[in-house]
C-alpha cells in the first residue's frame, strides 16, 4: 500500500535525504520509497513511476515529500516513527517549547522571587535595562560594556539608596553565593570574599584559591570604571561592608587597578575599620609592608596565595611557584606577550617593567607594553576584536600573531594564556596548536629557538578539562605554568633578567576615620548568602553556568524595543514612569 | 566585551542591498549542517562559515562564529537594523567583510580542451540517467525542480547552462522568460529560485564564476571544477552537467 508523508516547509541537506532513504529501504516492511521536495516536476515524476496519491496534490515546492510502498497497514506506524525520530535527531532544537519572555512584567511574573538580573543587552541599550531590573527591585549584573559612564554613577547611586548592588558595567565575571555567572570558573565553595574591578584578575584569584585547596563564597566584579573619581567606589565599597557582615566569608580579598588618589583614601578608610582580614592588590603599585590584617599584595598569585594562607593560619608571607628551567636558549631576547585576559597582559606589563626598569606608561595604543624588543597586548581590547567575538571565544587574532613571530627574529620567548570557565573557548589548547606547530617548524628552518610559555587559568572542575588542556599543550612544547607571575618570571629568566619580589613587614594598621561601618542592606545581605535567582536578559549562553549549578534562571529574550531606536525607548520609558 | 557584533568575512554582491533595506520582513526559513538561509522578503540570504564558495546572496563567517550564533536563528527575532542583521542579542555586519565577485567575465573561447576535464564531473550527474530534450525550452521547463534536494538536480543544470550564457551568449532569449515564469509560479524550492533569480542577474556562486573565468586555463579549470563538483551533494557536479551540455551546443 501507498504511504505519502508531506513535510510542510520542510528542509533538509540532501545528505540527510539520502541517509533516510538508504535506511528505509533496508527495512523489510518498505518495499518502495522515494524522497524529493514536492515541485511540479517531481510530483509529475512520482507519479510516473507509480506513487500517485490524492495526498500528492497538496504538496507545494517547499515542502518535503516521502513516498512509501509499505506491505501492510500494520507496518506503517513503525515506518512513520523511524522516519520522524530520523529527522528530530537532525535539528538541532532542544525540544521544549516555553513560553516567550519579552517583557520585564512577563519575566517578573515568571519569576517573582527574582534577586539578580544578569544583563548581557548591546551597550547603548544597557543603561535603560538595568534601570528597570532597579525598579523591579534586582540587584544587576551588567556584562554589557559602553554604558556611559553618568548612567553607571548614576544607576549605582539609585542602586545603592535601594539598598541594591549593580555589578559592573563590563563585568565578565562573578560568583554568587557559589553561582558562577557569565564568564567564570568553576570554583570551590569556601570561606574567601572576593571583590574586583577586573574580570580576569578575579578568575585568575578565584582558581589559584580554589588550587590551594580553598574556595569562595562570593567574588563580585565591579566593573572597571567603579573606583573612578567620577564613581567614587560606590559598587566596591558596599560590597566591601557586605562580606564583612557575611556569616560565611572569613577572608576579603579586592584587586583593583591603582585608583584616583581620593577614592583609594576612601577604599583603605573602609578596609581599615573591617574585621576580618583583608587582602588588597593595586595593581601595577609594588607595597613596600603589610598592615596588621591588612596585607597589600603585589601580584595576583600573590593576593590568592596570602588569602589562602589567612584562612589556614598559616604564616602569611608569598612564596612564588618557582622559575621553571628551559633546556634549550632562546635566540631571541625579546618577549611578546599576546594574552586574551585584559588584567593578566597588564599583570605582564607592570611586572616586565619592574624587572626590565621600562618606564610605565609609555606604550603606544593597542599594546599594555611596547618596547624595540618586548611588548605586551591584551588582544581583548576594543581595538582588535571590533567585528570580532572576544579572544576568549575566537582563536583567530592569536594565531596570527603566534604566526607573525616567525618574521621578528628579536622574539625569544612567547607567552600566552589559556582561560577555561564558562563563555570560554571548549578547546583553545587545540585551536591554537596548529598555528605553534607551524611557527616552531618555520623557526627550525631558521635556526632560531623560540620558547612558548603558557599560562593556564582555570579549574579542574572547569568544563575544558584542564589536564586536557594542559596534556595538549605540552604536547607540543609548550611549558604551562601554574599562574601567570610564574610564566612572566620564567621568561624573564630565559632573556637573563630577574624580577625582584619584596619581602614585607607587617606595621601597625593605621586609623580609619570612620566611626563605624554603614549598615548592610537586607538585600544585599541576602544575595551573598543565598543561591541567586536569575533573570537573564540578554545572552542565553550565560543560562548554561547557573542551570549546571542548580540555580533557577529565566531567559528573557530581549530585543530592542521602539526599533531600537535609544532615544524613542528613553521616552517610552520614561512615559511609563510618570506618576500624573 | 564585545560579544555581540560579529563581522562576517565575505559576502556576495547581492548582501549589502539585501540588509540595507528594512522594509522588507526577515525570517528564518531553513537550516543546515553548516548554515542558514533567513527569508527576507521574497529573497533569501544564507549565512554560513566559508566553504569554497559565496554565493551572490551568501554571508560567510569564521566557523566559530557560525556555531556561536547559529542555533539562534531559529528561535530570536529577526531584523535590520541600520545595515546590520539583528539577531535577537547579536548583529552581524558586512563592515569588515570582503565583498566577492559573483560576475563571469565576458569572453570568447580560446581553446577547445575544456570538454574532458568537465565530462569526469558530469559522469556523476543523476541526470545523466535521462535522456535530454533537445529543445533548449522544452528542457528548460521539464528541469525546473526536477529531481533530488533543496536545489533539485534540473535547476543546478540550467544555472550551470546560464553561466556559460553570462561567458559566451549562446542561449535564444525566449528561454529567459520560460525561467522567469516558472519562478513566478513558484514551480521550484525558495533555495533553488535564489539561485535562478541571481543567475537571470549575471551573479552566480564563487565556484561557478571561478570555473567560468578559468575554461581556457586546464590548471586552474581542474582545480575550480574540483571546488565546485563539492558543492552539495550533487548540486555541483549537475551545474557542471549544464555547463557541458552548453558546450557540446556550442560545438555543434
Amino acid at each position: 500500500m501507498l504511504q505519502t508523508i508531506i513535510k510542510k516547509n520542510s528542509y533538509q541537506d540532501s545528505v540527510v535525504l539520502m541517509l533516510l532513504t538508504s535506511k528505509l529501504n533496508q527495512l523489510d516492511e518498505v518495499l518502495r520509497v522515494s524522497i524529493m521536495m514536492g515541485t511540479p516536476s517531481n510530483i509529475d515524476i512520482f507519479r510516473a513511476s507509480g506513487f500517485d496519491t490524492p495526498e500528492l496534490s497538496d504538496a507545494s515546492s517547499n515542502d518535503m515529500v516521502i513516498m512509501l510502498e509499505v506491505s501492510s497497514e500494520d507496518d506503517k506506524e513503525k515506518v512513520l516513527s523511524i522516519i520522524d525520530e530520523e529527522l528530530s535527531s537532525t535539528q538541532d532544537s532542544s525540544g521544549e517549547v516555553e513560553e516567550t519572555i519579552n517583557s520585564w512584567a512577563k519575566a517578573m511574573k515568571k519569576a517573582p522571587d527574582a534577586s539578580v538580573a544578569l544583563i548581557s543587552v548591546p551597550g547603548e541599550y544597557a543603561a535603560l535595562e538595568i534601570e528597570q531590573a532597579l525598579d523591579n527591585d534586582l540587584h544587576a549584573f551588567v556584562f554589557s560594556d559602553n554604558v556611559a559612564i553618568e548612567d553607571e554613577r548614576r544607576l549605582k547611586e539609585k542602586a545603592h539608596d535601594k539598598g541594591l548592588l549593580v555589578m559592573g558595567p563590563d563585568c565578565g565575571t562573578g560568583v554568587i553565593h557559589s553561582i558562577p555567572l557569565a564568564f567564570t570558573n568553576n570554583i570551590r565553595k569556601g570561606k574567601i570574599g572576593v571583590i574586583g574591578a577586573s574580570g580576569t584578575g578575579i578568575q585568575e584569584v578565584t582558581t589559584l584559591i580554589h588550587r590551594y585547596g580553598q574556595g569562595v563564597t562570593n567574588a563580585i566584579g565591579t566593573g572597571g570604571r567603579d573606583l573612578s573619581t567620577e564613581v567614587g567606589a560606590i559598587s566596591m565599597l558596599d560590597s566591601i561592608v557586605a562580606l564583612n557582615d557575611n556569616p560565611d566569608t572569613e577572608v576579603i580579598v579586592v584587586i583593583s587597578k591603582p585608583p584616583a588618589k581620593e577614592v583609594e583614601e576612601k577604599v583603605l578608610n573602609v578596609l581599615r575599620k573591617v574585621d576580618k582580614p583583608v587582602v588588597t592588590l593595586f595593581l601595577g603599585t609594588k607595597p613596600t609592608f603589610h598592615e596588621e590584617n591588612l596585607y597589600h599584595a603585589y601580584t595576583l598569585e600573590e593576593a590568592a596565595q596570602l588569602s589562602a594562607k589567612l584562612l589556614a593560619k598559616e604564616e602569611v608571607v608569598y612564596t612564588p611557584s618557582p622559575i621553571i628551567n628551559l633546556e634549550n636558549k632562546p635566540t631571541g631576547k625579546g618577549i611578546k606577550g599576546f594574552y586574551s585576559g585584559g588584567t593578566l597582559a597588564y599583570e605582564a606589563a607592570f611586572l616586565l617593567e619592574d624587572a626590565l626598569g621600562i618606564e610605565h606608561g609609555s606604550s603606544p595604543e593597542g599594546f599594555t607594553l611596547k618596547t624595540d624588543l618586548h611588548e605586551v597586548i591584551d588582544l581583548g581590547d576594543d581595538m582588535y576584536t571590533k567585528g570580532k567575538p572576544h579572544p576568549m571565544i575566537d582563536p583567530e587574532i592569536r594565531i596570527n600573531k603566534i604566526k607573525s613571530v616567525v618574521e621578528d627574529a628579536d622574539t625569544g620567548v612567547v607567552v600566552f594564556d589559556v582561560v577555561l570557565g564558562y563563555g570560554a573557548h571548549d578547546d583553545m589548547a587545540s585551536a591554537l596548536k596548529p598555528a605553534i606547530v607551524e611557527a616552531q617548524k618555520e623557526l627550525e628552518k631558521q635556526n632560531r629557538q623560540v620558547n612558548f610559555v603558557s599560562v593556564l587559568v582555570g579549574t579542574d572542575e572547569d568544563p575544558q578539562g584542564m589536564d586536557e588542556q594542559k596534556r595538549i599543550l605540552e604536547e607540543i612544547g609548550v611549558t604551562v605554568c601554574e599562574n601567570n607571575v610564574q610564566a612572566i618570571r620564567t621568561a624573564l629568566n630565559q632573556v637573563g633578567a630577574t624580577l625582584d619580589l619584596l619581602e614585607k613587614d607587617v606595621k601597625p594598621k593605621q586609623a580609619s576615620d570612620l566611626e563605624k561601618l554603614p549598615e548592610t542592606s537586607a538585600k544585599l545581605a541576602e544575595l551573598l548568602t543565598e543561591d541567586p535567582k536569575i533573570i537573564n536578559v540578554g545572552l542565553q549562553s550565560f543560562t548554561k553556568s547557573i542551570i549546571d549549578n542548580k540555580a533557577d534562571v529565566v531567559q528573557f529574550d530581549w530585543r530592542p524595543t521602539a526599533g531600537g531606536n535609544v532615544k524613542l525607548q528613553k521616552v517610552l520609558y520614561f512615559l511609563n514612569h510618570y506618576t500624573f | 566585551m564585545s560579544a555581540y557584533t560579529f563581522s562576517s568575512d565575505y559576502h556576495g554582491e547581492k548582501v549589502e542591498a539585501l540588509l540595507s533595506d528594512s522594509s522588507k520582513d526577515v525570517s528564518f526559513h531553513s537550516e543546515f549542517k553548516s548554515g542558514v538561509n533567513v527569508k527576507v522578503g521574497d529573497d533569501l540570504l544564507y549565512i554560513s562559515y566559508p566553504y569554497f564558495q559565496i554565493p551572490p546572496f551568501g554571508l560567510m563567517l569564521r566557523k566559530e562564529v557560525m556555531d556561536y550564533i547559529k542555533p539562534l536563528f531559529k528561535e530570536a527575532k529577526l531584523s535590520f537594523h541600520q545595515g546590520r542583521l539583528v539577531i535577537g542579542d547579536f548583529q552581524l555586519t558586512i563592515e569588515n567583510s570582503r565583498e566577492a565577485s559573483n560576475y563571469i567575465q565576458k569572453k570568447e573561447l580560446e581553446t577547445d580542451f575544456f570538454l574532458e576535464p568537465l565530462e569526469v564531473y558530469v559522469k556523476q550527474s543523476p541526470l545523466i540517467e535521462y535522456s535530454l530534450n533537445e529543445n533548449l525550452e522544452k528542457l528548460v521547463k521539464e528541469l525546473i525542480g526536477f529531481g533530488q534536494g533543496l536545489t533539485p538536480s534540473g535547476d543546478d543544470f540550467i544555472v550551470g547552462l546560464l553561466a556559460l550564457n553570462s561567458r559566451i551568449n549562446f542561449l535564444p532569449s525566449s528561454i529567459f522568460s520560460v525561467i522567469e515564469k516558472k519562478i513566478n509560479d513558484k514551480q521550484t524550492t525558495d533555495v533553488s529560485i535564489a539561485y535562478l533569480k541571481s543567475a537571470l542577474e549575471g551573479q552566480y556562486s564563487t565556484a561557478v564564476v571561478e570555473v567560468m573565468n578559468e575554461l581556457d586555463n586546464p590548471v586552474r579549470l581542474s582545480k575550480a571544477l574540483e571546488l565546485l563538483a563539492q558543492t552539495g551533494h550533487t548540486s555541483g557536479k549537475d551545474t557542471i552537467y549544464g555547463m557541458y551540455y552548453g558546450l557540446t551546443l556550442i560545438q555543434k
